[in-house]
């Protein structure tokens, strides 16, 4: 078994970032020969450790009830099979390649837009992951008030966030931001906790995980009557015939108001959003800003941005346990 | 009346009730007078129903509080006008009154409008078709009769199944309708299977609940029709 220890880029959660609207969950994947492999647990249930330091407003045991609470939210669906196993607390670090997984808190004052990050060891042939750390930048102030706390960023908000990338999964794009005068951005609005950006300090609003989320975790750890009962949107976006790379694909459901997409991620334009609940949907093509791209794609990745956001020109329908006919939607330059 | 008299009242009305079974107990039965015989018939025919609102939806992101924010962009919704054709078979219950069962294909659509998009796009029409399977069972009543022509009232209540265009996804639901109608008998002595032919024609309100929806409403109502050919037999 061959190891490998990644900080994935997309990992970070900033507080006033780079990162402007659009909408999609994504999985971490890692290549492994001419394949990339989607990151995963495959060993639970998944064991960890939570640092034995106190930060300011936060003890080690509330650290460790508000992660506990994180996991079981991601947990809570039926359709979803996630254990876990609270070991104890360590003296440990939170990114040490020492076989365990450790979360905790770190003062990293240089990391001044980074709330915490996540990173992985995996085996790097099947793609399993066999250790993740979850740091939390105790440069910020925090807070585990049940109803959070004015001008501190909500522990257990955060750490959703990262939990999310802990299980497998990347960031989504289902959010909008607006420009702050001194750099960076600010959410105005998203619609998944996957969404890079936080809330403004007070807000509790991450602690839930959106239908976005939901079906990004569903189809990492979807139970068997998951894939009976969900179902798929698959297609290709196409400009003059060519396949768009790193399109943004967002499915609606005017029925239960949901916002779930996926990135076309060949050259072709394919892309395929699963595990998604039944139902007609509308669906959405839109562009990644340059902006965006680091916090979903490798900097080599050949993003095409330069078209028009465009509507498939008819509702889709997702069957149970099947996938939508393959659907090609016909986008225009700018 | 006094109360003497309501009292023979009573005691007669109930002599009244009690002889004849006294005398059947003595005498056979005289032969029970057949009633007039029962019609039946059937119809097969067109119909159409009018666009149902389905509401409108937007796809909102939320804020910090919980509470929309953005709006991406913003759907009004609706079943489109259908056609399709359909068949019952119908029975007299009474002089005026029948009892029909029946089955009906049609082909109507999802339709959504999508506008405001929050970076730009052009306004859409975006559709989808779906194919209705639906039985009912209905009461007629025909509260007017001259000549050839009845009218009637209808009331009829059913289940539903909607296939999308592909029929790789399906709902099902329920349906009923209310309405007014009209019959005119054209030929009504006719020799063969069936001795009347006419033609029906019948507005209604229609009521679905479930089905292909793209509206958070679980029920909705909207206008429809039909015109039938109708063969009594």
């Amino acid at each position: 078994m061959m190891r490998r220890r990644i900080l994935a880029l997309v990992t970070a959660i900033v507080a006033a970032g780079m990162v402007s609207p659009l909408d999609a969950y994504l999985k971490l994947g890692t290549s492994v020969g001419n394949q990339v492999l989607g990151i995963k647990w495959t060993h639970l249930p998944i064991r960890y450790f939570v640092t034995n330091r106190d930060a300011s407003g936060v003890t080690a045991p509330q650290l460790q009830t508000a992660l506990a609470g994180a996991i079981a939210e991601w947990d809570r669906s039926a359709n979803v099979s996630i254990s876990s196993q609270f070991v104890g607390f360590t003296g440990a670090e939170p990114f040490d390649d020492d076989g365990m997984s450790v979360i905790g808190f770190q003062a990293r004052a240089d990391l001044d837009r980074t709330l915490g990050a996540t990173t992985f060891v995996l085996d790097d042939v099947t793609g399993e992951i066999l250790e993740s750390d979850i740091f939390l930048n105790s440069a910020f102030s925090w807070s585990v008030a049940a109803n959070g706390t004015p001008s501190r960023f909500d522990v257990a908000s955060v750490l959703t966030h990262e939990v999310g990338h802990l299980l497998g999964l990347g960031h989504s794009a289902l959010g909008e931001t607006t420009a702050l005068t001194g750099g960076g951005r600010s959410v105005t609005g998203k619609r998944a906790v996957m969404f890079p950006i936080a809330y403004p300090p007070g807000s509790i609003r991450d602690r839930t995980i959106e239908a976005d989320d939901v079906s990004g975790i569903t189809d990492i750890y979807g139970t068997p009557t998951a894939k009976q009962e969900l179902g798929a949107i698959s297609g290709k976006v196409t400009m003059n015939g060519v396949g768009v790379l790193g399109a943004h694909v967002t499915a609606f459901n005017p029925a239960t108001g949901d916002l779930i997409s996926g990135f076309t991620l060949t050259s072709k334009g394919e892309f395929v959003i699963s595990a998604m609940p039944t139902g007609q949907y509308i669906v959405r093509v839109e562009p990644l800003d340059d902006a965006d791209q680091d916090s979903f794609f490798d900097e080599d990745t050949a993003v095409v941005t330069n078209f028009q956001v465009a509507y498939y020109s008819r509702q889709v329908a997702v069957p149970a346990g099947g996938t939508s006919g393959v659907i090609e939607i016909k986008v225009r330059a700018k | 009346m006094t109360l003497a008299r309501c009292a023979v009242a009573i005691v007669l009305c109930q002599a009244f009730v009690l002889v004849p079974n006294g005398f059947a107990q003595t005498t056979a039965a005289a032969p029970k007078k057949a009633g007039p015989k029962k019609e039946r018939d059937f119809t097969v025919g067109g119909v159409f129903s009018g666009s149902v609102s389905q509401g409108s939806a937007n796809a909102e992101l939320l804020g910090s509080s919980g509470a929309p924010s953005v709006t991406l962009f913003t759907t009004k919704n609706e079943m489109a006008p259908g056609f399709g054709v359909d068949a019952a078979f119908g029975f007299q219950l009474h002089r005026t009154l029948w009892v029909e069962a029946g089955a009906r294909l049609m082909k109507t659509g999802l339709r959504t409008s999508i506008t405001d998009d929050f970076e730009g796009a052009s306004d859409a029409t975006i559709d989808a078709p779906v194919t209705r399977i639906s039985a009912e069972g209905a009461l007629l009543w025909y509260f007017r009769e001259k000549g050839k022509t009845a009218w009637f009232v209808r009331g009829s209540g059913g289940v539903l199944r909607d296939l999308s265009g592909d029929f790789t996804f399906a709902e099902s639901g329920f349906i009923g309708s209310g309405g007014v109608g009209v019959r005119y008998w054209w030929r009504t002595a006719g020799k063969g299977a069936f001795k009347r032919v006419g033609l029906r024609a019948e507005f209604k309100a229609l009521v679905q609940s479930g089905g292909a929806s793209l509206g958070g409403r679980s029920t909705s109502i909207g206008p429809a029709g039909a015109v039938h050919l109708v063969f009594g037999y």
